[in-house]
C-alpha cells in the first residue's frame, strides 16, 4: 500500500513537472502552427463592410478575386513564370552542382579545407552586406569591364529590368552554391565505411564510387532542397526586397516578392485577400510536395 | 598555436571596430550661464554652413544681452538632418521634439495651423515688427512676396516665414558650352560660342540678355543635343539614377511650369481658389497624333483633378520622348547606384576627361552638395574650383515660337521658419529674436553669399557682392530675377494627396496603367517599355477615371 | 619509396579531381575578390573610387581613409520616430535579438525533445508526430494572418516582447536531432541523481543539458546566425529596433550627404561583417560542428 502511494506519488511529480517544461512550447506551437493558420482560413472568408467598418462572411469571394487577379495581372503571371524559372535554375545549380564540391571537399582533395571555410562564407555574412557589394559590381565593375573588353556600353546588370532579374537569380545562385554544403558533408560522412572498402577493393575509380556508393546514399538529403524549393515557387523573394525594398521594377517581381511586398503595404481591409492566396497556394503546394516526398522516400535508387 | 592565431586575429577585428567608436565626434560643452537655444535646419542640399555662419554672429551680437533672468548671452546648438525636418516628419514630430527654431521643408502650413493644433508659435509680433533695432528697414512682412502673404496669413496671424528657395533644372556646364560652341545660332544650328556675333536671342527672345545662344525652343533644344553627341562627341546629360524619379520630375515640373506660366501653373496647388485666376485650357484627346485642346476651362475644388489633363504635362512629356529617343543621356542615368552625388561628381570630373557630360538634372542647391567633388579637384588643380568654373541654370526652351518670353521658374521646397508652438516660456524671446535676426537684409544676403542659394524673401544685391559669388550662384539670381516664380505650397490635405501622390510632387509620379504594365515613372517608361508621351498622358487619363 | 609515392599521387589525380579542383577554385576566388573588393574599396575616398574600381586605393597605406571607419561608424543610424539609432545601439540590437531568439529557440525544442524522450506518455508520441507532421507540410501564406494577429489582436508588433514570444515553439529539425540523441541516452544517469535525491529539473539542466552542451552549442550557433544576418524581421515586425543588417538595408539607399558614397557603404558593410567574422575565427569548429548532427540526420 505504502509502495503504491510513493508510486502514485513519484508519477503525479513526474507529470507536474511533464506538463510545466511542455505548457509554454506546446501552447505556442499550437498558437504558431493551428490558431495562426485556422485565423487564416477565417479571415480568406471574410470581407470588411466598407460602410460599417464589420467583418462579413464573403464565401468565396475572396478565393474569386484570386483567382481573377491570377488571370488578369500580367505583373503576376510574369511574377510566376519567373518564380518557376527561377526554381528551376536554383534547383538545377544549387542543389546538384554543390554535390560534387561537396564530394571533393569529404575526399579530402587539395585545399579542401580551404574550401569548406570560403563556402561556408556566405553562410555566416550577412546576405545584406553581399548584396550592397554585389550591386556595385554588378553596375559598376562589370559595365565598365565590358567596355574595357568589347568596346561597348551596357545598363547597370540590376538597374536594367531587362536583366535585373537574370542579376539577381545570379547573386543568388553564386551565395547559395555552398549553402548545403555542411548537411551534405554530414550525409556523406555517414556512408558505410565498409561498402566504401569493399568497393575499393573492387577497384571503383572516384566517378564509379560518386555514382555507385556515395550519391544513393545521400540522395535523400539532395532531394530534400527539391521538395522544399516546391514551396519557394511561391515563397522565395531572392532578395528582391534586399536589392530594391519595395520598389523593384515589376519586371523583376516574383511569386514571393509579390505576395510579401502586398501584404506588407495592404490596408486591413486587404488582408483577407492575401490570407485566401496563402490559402489557395497551401492547397496546391501541400500535395505536390508530399506526393513527390514519397516518391523519393519510397521509390528511390539504393547503393549497389 | 593554431588556436592563439585564432583568437588573436578576432580580437585584432573587434579591436577595430571599437576603435571606430573611440574616434567618435568631441562634443561642445553646454555653458549653464548663458540661454539654449536649439535650431533644427532641414540639411540636404541647403547645407549647414550658413547656419553655423548665422549662428556665430547671432551669438556674438547678443553675447552682452539676457534672454532670462540670471542668464547673460546665449547659445545656439544646431542639428542639421534631411529627414527629420521635412513637412511630413514634423507633423507627428514636432511637439516632441527638442529643437525650438526650425527651417524645415515641404512644410504645408495647413496641416500645422487649424483649429486643433497649436504646434508652431504665434509669431504675428515679430513678422510685422520693424526691424529697425536690427539696423534693418521694413518689417518681416514687408520682405514676403506680395502673392505669398495670402498663404502665410491666417486670419491676420503669422506663423511662419517662407525662407529658402529652391528651384529644379538643367544646370550646364558654361565653360564646355563656350569651348566647344555648343550654343546656338541666329539661324537656329548649334556651333556658338558666347562672343559670336551670330548668337541666338535665347528663350526670352530678346537678344544681349542673360539667356543669348541657349535654345529657345524645344527643337532647338535637340538641334543642340544632337550637335553635341554626334558632331563633338559629348554626353548631353547626366542625372541620378538612384532618384531617377525625383530628379527626371525636376526637368517635368520645370517645362510643365514655363508651358503653362505662374497662373494656370499654381492652380495645383490652389485648386482654383484664387478669383480671376483660375481658367486654364486642357487636352481632351488626340486627333492624327495632335492634342486636341479645350480652352479656358474654369477650375473649382469641385474639378481640380482635370489638371492633370493640362496641356503643358503632354508637352513635358514629349520633351523627355525625344530626350530618351535620341539617348540624349549617360547610362549611369538609369543605374541605381548612381546616386545624386555620384551623378555630380561624374558631371564635374569629365572636364578632365575626353568622354565630356554638357548638363545635369540639378537642383539650384547643388554645388553646395558638391563642395567634396570640388575639393577634390581643387587638390589637383586650383583651376577646378568652383569659383574658377561657370557653370549656368539653363531657361526652359519654349514648345515652339509663338510662347517665347518670360521664364517661369517652381520654388519646389517649401521651405520655412517656424517656432515649436510648445516652446518654453522662458526660451520664447530668444526664438524669436533667432528668426527675426534670420530675416535680416544682412543676414540674407550672407546666406546667399555663402551658399549661393536665394531665399524666398525680398532682399537686393548690389554687384560687388554678385561678384564674389560664384558664376552660378549668379546665374541663378539672374534668372530669378528675370522669372515667375510658382511656389510649390498646398492649400490643402485633400489637394495636396492628389498631386503628391506616393511620390514627390507630381500628377506625374502617380501610377499609370501603361498597357498592362504599371510603371510609376515616365523616363523608365519611355526607356524600358517604348511608352510614347501620348501612351503616358492616356495612362494618366485612364487612372483619372 | 619516393617513386612509390609518386606513383600513388599519380593514380589519384582524375579528371574529375581536376574539373572538380578548378571549378572550386574559380568559385571560391569569386567570393573572395568580392569580399576583397569589399575591404579595398572601403579604403578608397570617393574619388579613388570613381577613377580606381578595380586596383588597390590609392598612396601609401597609411595614406589610405581609415578614417572611412569612423565616418561609417557614426553615419549608420536609424530613425525612429524623432530620434535616431546608431552603430553601437543596433550592435546591441542585435546581439539581444540573436541571442535570445536564438536561446529561447533552441532550449524549447531541446525541453521538449527531452521530456518527448524520456516520458513515455502518450501526448508525447503524437507530440513528436505533429511536430515532424508541421515540419514537412509546407503551410504558406500565413503573413497576412499573423499581421492581424501579433500587431492589431495582442499588440505585439515591434518590441521585445514579440522577439522573446515569437521565438518560443518547437523546431522540427532540431527536435529530430534532440530527441534521437535522448532516445540513445541510456537511463543510469537519471536513475543514478534520482537515488542521490535529484528532482526532475535538476536531472534535465543538471545532467542532460551538460552532456548535450556541444551539440546544444552548435544548434544554438546555427539559429544565431541566420538572426544576426536577418533584415526582412525588422522590415515585418520589429522596424523600431533596428538591428545591424537592419541598419544596413537602410544605410545602402541613405540620401544623407555624408552617407551616400560607394566608399562609405561599403565600409559600413565591412564593419558589419566584423563581429560575425571574428566569432567565426574564434569558433570555427563549432560553427561548422553540424557536419556531425548532419551525420545523424542523414
Amino acid at each position: 500500500m505504502a509502495n503504491k502511494k510513493i508510486k502514485k506519488r513519484i508519477v503525479w511529480g513526474d507529470m507536474i513537472f511533464y506538463i510545466c517544461t511542455l505548457s509554454l512550447p506546446v501552447l505556442f506551437f499550437i498558437f504558431n502552427n493551428f490558431v495562426i493558420n485556422f485565423n487564416s482560413l477565417i479571415m480568406a472568408f471574410q470581407k470588411t463592410n466598407l460602410e460599417t467598418g464589420n467583418l462579413e462572411f464573403a464565401g468565396f469571394g475572396n478565393f474569386a478575386d484570386v483567382f481573377k487577379e491570377v488571370f488578369t495581372s500580367k505583373n503576376l503571371t510574369n511574377a510566376l513564370w519567373r518564380s518557376v524559372w527561377g526554381y528551376l535554375v536554383t534547383l538545377v545549380v544549387t542543389t546538384f552542382i554543390p554535390v560534387f564540391f561537396c564530394y571533393y571537399v569529404w575526399k579530402k582533395m587539395a585545399f579542401s579545407d580551404f574550401f569548406k571555410v570560403v563556402l561556408f562564407l556566405p553562410t555566416i555574412i550577412s546576405s545584406i552586406i553581399t548584396m550592397t557589394i554585389y550591386r556595385f559590381i554588378a553596375n559598376r565593375l562589370l559595365p565598365e569591364l565590358y567596355l574595357d573588353l568589347f568596346g561597348a556600353e551596357i545598363l547597370g546588370l540590376t538597374s536594367n529590368p531587362s536583366t535585373s532579374f537574370q542579376a539577381v537569380l545570379f547573386y543568388n545562385l553564386w551565395m547559395s552554391m555552398g549553402g548545403g554544403l555542411l548537411v551534405t558533408l554530414g550525409a556523406m560522412n555517414a556512408v558505410d565505411t565498409e561498402v566504401l572498402e569493399s568497393g575499393r577493393i573492387d577497384g571503383t575509380n572516384t566517378i564509379t564510387e560518386f555514382w555507385h556508393i556515395v550519391l544513393p546514399s545521400i540522395y535523400r538529403i539532395i532531394f530534400i532542397g527539391f521538395i522544399a524549393g516546391i514551396v519557394s515557387i511561391f515563397t522565395a523573394d531572392y532578395g528582391l526586397y534586399g536589392f530594391y525594398g519595395s520598389a523593384a521594377d515589376p519586371e523583376t517581381w516574383t511569386v514571393g516578392y509579390y505576395f510579401t511586398k502586398m501584404t506588407l503595404e495592404a490596408t486591413e481591409v486587404e488582408l483577407p485577400f492575401y490570407a485566401a492566396w496563402g490559402i489557395i497556394v497551401s492547397v496546391i503546394v501541400i500535395p505536390v510536395t508530399l506526393f513527390f516526398r514519397d516518391l523519393i522516400y519510397n521509390h528511390g535508387p539504393s547503393e549497389d | 598555436m593554431k588556436k592563439i592565431l585564432s583568437v588573436l586575429i578576432s580580437v585584432l577585428l573587434l579591436g577595430t571596430l571599437f576603435s571606430a567608436v573611440g574616434c567618435n565626434k568631441e562634443e561642445e560643452e553646454v555653458d549653464s550661464t548663458k540661454t539654449q537655444l536649439y535650431v533644427g535646419n532641414c540639411g540636404g542640399g541647403f547645407g549647414e554652413e550658413w547656419l553655423s555662419n548665422l549662428i556665430a554672429r547671432f551669438e556674438e551680437e547678443y553675447k552682452d544681452y539676457s534672454f532670462e533672468p540670471g542668464k547673460v548671452g546665449i547659445q545656439v546648438w544646431k542639428d542639421t538632418d534631411k529627414t527629420k525636418y521635412a513637412g511630413d516628419q514634423l507633423e507627428t514630430t514636432i511637439t516632441s521634439s527638442d529643437r525650438d527654431v526650425i527651417f524645415a521643408n515641404y512644410m504645408s502650413l495647413y496641416s500645422f495651423v487649424n483649429e486643433d493644433s497649436s504646434a508652431l508659435l504665434d509669431i504675428t509680433d515679430i513678422v510685422t515688427q520693424p526691424l529697425d533695432e536690427m539696423g534693418d528697414t521694413g518689417t518681416i512682412e514687408d520682405k514676403i512676396q506680395s502673392d505669398e502673404k495670402d498663404y502665410f496669413n491666417f486670419n491676420g496671424k503669422y506663423y511662419a516665414v517662407p525662407y529658402f528657395s529652391g528651384f529644379t533644372g538643367i544646370v550646364y556646364d558654361v565653360d564646355l558650352f563656350d569651348s566647344k560652341g555648343l550654343y546656338l545660332r541666329k539661324d537656329g544650328t548649334a556651333g556658338a560660342k558666347l562672343d559670336d556675333p551670330d548668337i541666338s536671342a535665347g528663350p526670352d527672345g530678346k537678344e544681349g540678355t542673360y539667356d543669348d545662344g541657349l535654345p529657345a525652343t524645344y527643337e532647338e533644344f535637340f538641334e543642340m543635343c544632337d550637335f553635341m553627341k554626334n558632331t563633338k562627341g559629348i554626353t548631353p546629360f547626366i542625372w541620378t539614377g538612384q532618384y531617377t524619379q525625383a530628379y527626371t520630375s525636376y526637368l517635368y515640373e520645370a517645362l510643365f511650369v514655363d508651358y503653362e506660366g505662374k497662373d494656370r501653373a499654381s492652380l495645383q496647388y490652389n485648386a482654383g481658389e484664387i478669383a480671376g485666376k483660375n481658367t486654364t485650357d486642357l487636352i481632351t484627346g488626340f486627333e492624327n497624333g495632335q492634342p486636341v485642346i479645350q480652352e479656358n476651362v474654369e477650375i473649382s475644388r469641385q474639378n481640380y483633378k482635370e489638371l492633370a489633363k493640362q496641356p503643358g504635362r503632354y508637352y513635358a512629356l514629349k520633351f523627355w520622348e525625344q530626350l530618351i529617343d535620341g539617348q540624349y543621356y549617360d547610362n549611369l542615368s538609369f543605374d541605381d547606384s548612381e546616386s545624386n552625388l555620384l551623378a555630380q561628381a561624374d558631371f564635374l570630373e569629365s572636364t578632365m576627361d575626353t568622354d565630356k557630360i554638357a548638363m545635369i538634372l540639378e537642383g539650384t542647391w547643388w554645388e553646395n552638395e558638391a563642395e567634396d567633388v570640388f575639393n577634390d579637384m581643387v587638390s589637383i588643380n586650383e583651376k577646378y574650383s568652383k569659383y574658377n568654373r561657370r557653370f549656368g541654370f539653363m531657361p526652359m526652351p519654349k514648345a515652339d515660337e509663338s510662347r517665347l518670353g518670360k521664364n517661369v521658374l517652381r520654388d519646389g521646397v517649401a521651405n520655412v521658419v517656424v517656432i515649436r508652438g510648445n516652446i518654453e516660456e522662458s526660451k520664447i524671446e530668444a526664438a524669436k529674436t533667432f528668426v527675426q535676426f534670420a530675416c535680416t537684409e544682412q543676414s540674407l544676403k550672407e546666406i546667399t553669399k555663402t551658399t549661393g542659394i536665394t531665399c524666398a524673401l525680398d532682399y537686393e544685391l548690389t554687384e560687388k557682392e554678385l561678384s564674389e559669388m560664384t558664376y552660378f550662384c549668379r546665374s541663378v539670381w539672374n534668372l530669378q530675377q528675370n522669372s515667375d516664380i510658382v511656389y510649390a505650397r498646398f492649400e490643402t490635405d485633400d489637394v495636396e494627396t492628389f498631386v503628391r501622390g506616393s511620390g514627390y510632387n507630381a500628377f506625374i509620379e502617380r501610377y499609370s496603367l501603361v498597357g498592362e504594365v504599371e510603371e510609376t515613372n515616365f523616363a523608365n517608361a519611355m526607356l524600358y517599355r517604348d511608352v510614347t508621351a501620348e501612351q503616358y498622358f492616356n495612362g494618366l487619363y485612364d487612372y483619372m477615371d | 619509396m619516393k617513386t612509390v609515392r609518386l606513383k600513388k599521387r599519380k593514380i589519384k589525380i582524375s579528371p574529375f579531381e581536376i574539373i572538380c579542383f578548378l571549378c572550386l577554385a574559380i568559385y571560391a576566388l569569386s567570393l573572395l575578390y568580392m569580399y576583397f573588393w569589399g575591404v579595398i574599396t572601403s579604403l578608397k575616398t570617393n574619388f579613388d573610387f570613381r577613377h580606381n574600381l578595380f586596383g588597390l586605393p590609392q598612396g601609401n597605406i597609411w595614406e589610405w581613409q581609415w578614417n572611412n571607419y569612423v565616418v561609417a561608424f557614426n553615419e549608420v543610424k536609424v530613425q525612429v520616430g524623432a530620434r535616431y539609432v546608431y552603430l553601437f545601439e543596433m550592435l546591441f540590437n542585435s546581439f539581444l535579438y540573436s541571442f535570445l531568439g536564438a536561446f529561447i529557440s533552441v532550449f524549447c525544442t531541446w525541453m521538449v525533445s527531452y521530456v518527448c524522450a524520456k516520458f513515455k506518455y502518450k501526448f508525447s508520441s503524437v507530440l513528436y508526430k505533429a511536430v515532424i507532421v508541421f515540419m514537412i507540410v509546407p503551410i504558406v501564406g500565413s503573413l497576412p494572418s499573423s499581421l492581424k494577429i501579433y500587431r492589431d489582436i495582442l499588440n505585439l508588433y515591434d518590441n521585445w516582447f514579440y522577439v522573446a514570444i515569437s521565438s518560443i515553439g518547437i523546431n522540427g529539425a532540431n527536435m529530430m536531432i534532440f530527441y534521437g540523441f535522448f532516445l540513445g541516452v541510456g537511463d543510469a544517469y537519471a536513475e543514478a541523481a534520482k537515488i542521490d535525491g535529484a528532482n526532475n529539473w535538476q536531472i534535465m539542466l543538471r545532467i542532460m543539458f551538460p552532456i548535450t552542451g556541444q551539440m546544444f552549442l552548435i544548434l544554438f550557433i546555427n539559429a544565431f546566425i541566420p538572426r544576426w544576418n536577418d533584415y526582412m524581421a525588422c522590415v515585418i515586425w520589429i522596424p523600431s529596433i533596428p538591428t545591424l543588417a537592419y541598419g544596413i538595408y537602410k544605410f545602402k539607399d541613405a540620401t544623407n550627404n555624408v552617407a551616400n558614397w560607394p566608399p562609405l557603404q561599403i565600409t559600413a558593410c565591412v564593419l558589419l561583417m566584423i563581429p560575425m567574422l571574428a566569432a567565426f575565427i574564434a569558433l570555427k569548429d563549432k560553427f561548422m560542428g553540424n557536419i556531425r548532427i548532419g551525420g545523424i540526420k542523414g
